[in-house]
């Protein structure tokens, strides 16, 4: 398939490619990863891109990052610096998180700048927190209107990203890089607190009828809409075991991508660039 | 199409607010937003709602803008109590009513229970997130609400300027509440040392935070918000009680309105006639 938005490049030579995401995108991850193992630092996948591309790369993306706050670091970028940004790429993380008060560090158990109401349900020591983390999330699973807003909350910075990009006539490419929802909350295990399968057929429905789905271009969203239930995909899922940090079950688990993964990722953006914009 | 003035805010703002205190107050009186719109003979949208805090007024005027923008004219803004936050746009959390209604004061009516049942997330957020942890201490929090506002009103200046859109912002119902913030704390920390709240620790935090010289003043109603620094909000200074709806119940009566309404039209002619 060949998708042409071609735009008038000569003029946009000089100018940066600005990437944003979560962990999976975050120039440091070593510095802020939790697992205490020590990685010596490798260039991650926007830095890759660059090279491939020979154009300058600014990466704004942040461990932890909830899609929110993804979103207000690229406006913010978007708005003071437009004239020199060629091309915005985002890696949008699980639809799930959401901060408070500008991303400011949170802490639950450890430092974090969002708060993930699937990890509150998954992660055991949710329950041991000064607070029950896990009392705290149930009460957003149980109401029926949390998952409408769930999914209208991340489309609309999608659209709104996407009419941003437009006026300034900077090239934009979406992705999806993690499981919108991480889908073993909705397991029987955890039935009580979330609703089960039936929860997660009520977002994809939500999903499918949300009014900003229509407008966003397709073909500049890498695995659009980013459910394989809808005829998408998270690019994590074209991550095996061997582009991983440490996939093996214990405690020094890793799922982010390694140095052969952020390969990988690199040649997904490049390829779709190449279509795009070369 | 004849554009339009886009007004945002909370319940001071909200053209369908009711008084929760006084359920049979008549509140029908047009709004701030409304009386602006005669005197400059522009429709209104108004998508102020009562109960939300910056987060929401800032997604949804995003929101707009984005949308909308070659239909809007002029953006108003009154920005709300800096301790509300809200989960994607689903459920609005204010500690301060959320202590209220556990003590069953007068301000916590109307509450909803999941802010009555998050106060322990309340705590743990401001008492060892915030302030325990930061070498800031109590300032710390208005620090941070400081910084997180200026970061949203900045965003929003420049998102009107790439548009062309004409904007005039300021905090009616009181950003920094400094008598607020104290019994907030004392509240979510009973056995803590009591939190001093002094006008000077407040305006050093406002100047410290990142942002505070970013922000175009111009575009905004009693810039710096705080009396030392030579700045005021509405719901400190401005708005008397006669210019309210009642004992304990704050929000701007028709007069009130009509005042703010004045400040927005004065501040519109002095920066945009």
């Amino acid at each position: 398939m060949h998708w042409s938005l071609k735009k008038n490049m000569g003029s946009k030579s000089s100018k940066y490619i600005l990437t944003c995401g979560c962990s999976f995108t975050d120039k440091d991850y070593e510095k802020h990863t939790y697992v205490k193992i020590n990685y010596d630092p490798f260039p991650k996948w926007p830095e890759l891109l660059g090279k491939k591309l020979n154009k300058p790369v600014k990466n704004i993306a942040i461990s932890g990052a909830s899609n929110d706050y993804i979103f207000r670091l690229l406006l913010s970028d978007i708005l003071e610096n437009h004239e020199k940004i060629e091309t915005v790429i985002v890696a949008w993380s699980e639809w799930t998180r959401a901060h408070i008060y500008n991303g400011v560090i949170e802490r639950f158990d450890k430092p974090r700048n969002s708060f993930n109401m699937s990890y509150l349900i998954l992660h055991p020591e949710s329950k041991k927190y000064k607070f029950d983390g896990h009392e705290f999330s149930k009460h957003y699973w149980a109401g029926k209107n949390y998952l409408d807003d769930v999914a209208e909350s991340t489309l609309r910075n999608m659209h709104e990203l996407q009419i941003l990009c437009d006026k300034f006539n900077i090239n934009l490419i979406q992705s999806q890089m993690l499981n919108v929802i991480n889908p073993t909350v909705f397991d029987k295990k955890y039935e009580e607190l979330v609703g089960g399968k039936e929860k997660w057929h009520y977002f994809l429905e939500s999903l499918a009828f949300n009014k900003h789905l229509i407008e966003i271009k397709k073909e500049t969203f890498i695995g659009w809409p980013g459910v394989r239930e809808l005829g998408g995909n998270a690019l994590d899922y074209f991550l095996s075991k061997e582009d991983r940090l440490n996939p093996v079950e214990g405690p020094l688990r890793d799922t982010h991508p390694n140095e052969k993964g952020h390969e990988l990722l690199s040649k997904i953006y490049y390829n779709r660039y190449k279509e795009l914009y070369l | 199409m004849q554009k339009y003035i886009l007004a945002s805010g909370c319940s001071y703002t909200d053209d369908n607010f009711t008084s929760l205190l006084y359920p049979d107050y008549d509140t029908s009186y047009d709004k701030w937003p409304s009386i602006l719109g005669e005197k400059l003979e522009l429709p209104v949208k108004n998508i102020a709602r009562s109960g939300v805090g910056n987060d929401y007024i800032f997604n949804k005027t995003v929101e707009d803008i984005s949308q909308n923008h070659e239909n809007i004219e002029l953006v108003v803004i009154g920005w709300t109590e800096a301790w509300r936050w809200c989960v994607f746009d689903y459920e609005y959390h204010n500690p301060m009513s959320a202590i209220m209604k556990k003590h069953k004061k007068r301000g916590g009516a109307g509450v909803q229970d999941y802010n009555v049942m998050s106060i322990p997330y309340y705590k743990h957020l401001f008492i060892d997130n915030l302030i325990n942890s930061s070498p800031y201490k109590q300032s710390y929090l208005h620090r941070i609400c400081a910084e997180d506002l200026f970061s949203k009103i900045i965003t929003i200046q420049n998102l009107c300027k790439a548009f062309g859109i004409k904007i005039i912002m300021s905090t009616l119902c009181g950003c920094f509440n400094r008598s607020g913030m104290k019994t907030l704390l004392e509240a979510l920390d009973m056995n803590s040392e009591n939190y001093y709240y002094s006008v000077d620790s407040t305006a050093i935090a406002l100047m410290e935070s990142k942002n505070f010289y970013d922000v175009d003043k111009s575009t905004i109603i009693g810039w710096p918000f705080v009396d030392l620094l030579g700045g005021f909000e509405f719901n400190f200074g401005i708005l008397t009680e006669q210019l309210r709806i009642g004992e304990g119940d704050g929000h701007p009566n028709k007069k009130g309105h009509e005042l703010i309404a004045d400040y927005y039209y004065e501040h519109y002619k002095k920066i945009y006639l």
